[in-house]
């Protein structure tokens, strides 16, 4: 178990007019649960609006939740900045536009000290090779690139942390399919080679049959299904999960 | 800059007075507080080329040594207000709720008092040193970059890429100073080119008043003043001075017109 979500709920206010009454509240996530297990892949679908992007913001403790709680196995996660990443799923928003390639690799370095400065320029340049880049890359800007080349950027700004954890919000859902198809190989290569543990968030059931061990099914803010991959094709026990799985056929 | 003639005639315009401003002690060709008794108003001529004022000095060395004043006010002026404005401003777009509404209510009172006589009443309480006119300009004109800071930051800090920097685990200040600041830099600097060609005009204003920089220092504003009594018989020191304030202030609206064409 790397780690443990506990009925994580998020409720967003609905503000109206000049003193910001509040109008509504809609739930985002309703009292989501599951566990983790170290080295595995959760995969999580579910159509959009379903609250999948939101559970990555909140794991990532870029949101705060409105309840619930969330436990890390501190045996893995000892330094929760670096060792739980996220890829976002627009790649042409996740890189600083003003920034070079070598000064976006540079951060998670610099704030991280994990490396001597003078290593910096090699590490970088080994983490674009990782992610099938060359040294070229570095002293360029993230509009001199495709959308494919940036998500891998932005993956090996990601891996440049050494995290344990990695949450992938969609990470190829924007990309062609061919590019689709190569990303997806290097996550699996770079499972292996990091030991690193996915939730990797996507509405493609393709996708998430090729990747993931275990699969979440969210509905309206709500988990509605959670079981083995192979189980959830085969024998789906819920009416929308079968309906997901028609319509993706 | 082929394509871009604001821009090129902008910086030709400003790099002129700017050479003219640094060069003033090797290139003017007289002391600008020089008294000529036998020349008192005399029209431009080959050893006054742009003739002399009511006391006899050489209107071409006031002015070359006026610009040092007058653009020095402009930039140093201009300086204080977007280091303000960055300051607060990133402050109230980033943080949000109370801190932005604190800082944004601020500076909608400091909009609302008429800026020039909030600097007249400063000015009558302190000494009107050239120093102190910077100094009041700078905390008087935050309000605009400020605004604008805030709004950029607002647009910006929601984007993927200031999301990925917190999970790296930036601090607040890192994401401000280097990817908040630099992506909302490129109005800041059009509204500043703006600001400066203000300073200027504020400056010329308040020396017009005569609550602006002393003689005998000259600035292109208080030599206008003193040409106010001769204005019937010596049209060259209203004239001259008067034109550098416009070719100057055109330049720098010239240089903010040619970088929003660059930003786009």
């Amino acid at each position: 178990m790397i780690l443990e979500a506990r009925d994580i709920s998020k409720e967003f206010k609905i503000e109206q007019g000049m003193f910001k009454s509040e109008a509504g509240r809609t739930l985002a996530l309703d009292k989501v649960s599951f566990v983790l297990d170290e080295f595995t892949t959760l995969g999580v679908v579910g159509e959009s609006g379903s609250g999948k992007t939101t559970l990555a913001k909140i794991l990532l403790g870029l949101v705060p939740a409105s309840s619930g709680e969330i436990v890390f196995n501190d045996k893995f996660i000892k330094d929760f900045r670096k060792d739980v990443q996220i890829i976002f799923q627009n790649p042409y928003n996740s890189l600083d536009p003003k920034m070079r390639i070598k000064d976006a690799l540079y951060e998670p370095l610099l704030i991280h000290n994990i490396l001597p400065r003078r290593s910096f320029r090699l590490k970088a340049t080994e983490l674009l090779n990782r992610v099938g880049l060359d040294e070229s890359a570095l002293e360029r800007y993230p509009v001199q690139f495709s959308g494919g080349q940036r998500q891998r950027i932005c993956i090996a700004r990601a891996i440049a942390c050494e995290p344990k954890l990695l949450v992938l919000d969609e990470p190829i859902s924007s990309l062609d399919l061919t590019i689709q198809a190569k990303l997806l190989e290097l996550f699996l290569e770079l499972k292996r080679e990091f030991n690193l543990t996915y939730i990797f968030i996507s509405h493609n059931l393709c996708v998430i049959k090729y990747i993931a061990d275990k699969v979440m099914v969210m509905h309206q803010g709500r988990v509605i299904e959670e079981a083995s991959s192979s189980e959830i094709f085969a024998s789906p026990s819920q009416e929308y999960t079968r309906e997901l799985l028609e319509a993706a056929k | 800059m082929k394509n871009n003639p604001y821009l090129f005639w902008g910086l030709a315009i400003i790099v002129f007075f700017s050479g003219v401003a640094l060069l003033a002690p090797w290139i003017s060709p007289h002391d600008p507080t020089l008294i000529d008794g036998q020349n008192l108003l005399m029209p431009p001529s080959l050893k006054y080329w742009l003739g002399t004022d009511g006391l006899g000095r050489d209107l071409l060395s006031r002015m070359i040594f006026g610009a040092r004043i007058s653009l020095s006010v402009g930039i140093i002026a201009v300086g204080i207000s977007i280091f303000l404005g960055l300051l607060l401003g990133s402050c109230a777009g980033f943080y949000g709720k109370t801190v932005d509404s604190l800082v944004m209510r601020f500076a909608d009172i400091m909009l609302c008092i008429p800026t020039f006589f909030l600097i007249l009443a400063v000015i009558a309480m302190v000494e009107p040193s050239i120093y102190n006119i910077m100094i009041v300009i700078g905390l008087t004109s935050w309000m605009g970059p400020a605004r604008l800071i805030r709004g950029e930051i607002l647009s910006l800090k929601e984007r993927e890429f200031i999301q990925a920097e917190r999970a790296l685990g930036a601090t607040d200040a890192r994401i401000i100073i280097r990817h908040l600041i630099p992506n909302a830099a490129g109005p800041v600097l059009v509204n500043a080119t703006l600001g400066i060609a203000g300073a200027i005009l504020l400056e010329s204003s308040l020396s017009f008043l005569g609550l602006g920089v002393q003689p005998p220092i000259p600035s292109w504003g208080n030599i206008l003043i003193e040409s106010k009594s001769t204005l019937g018989i010596a049209w060259w020191i209203t004239l001259f001075p008067g034109l550098a304030i416009l070719v100057t202030i055109l330049g720098f609206n010239f240089i903010s017109e040619g970088l929003k064409k660059i930003i786009g």
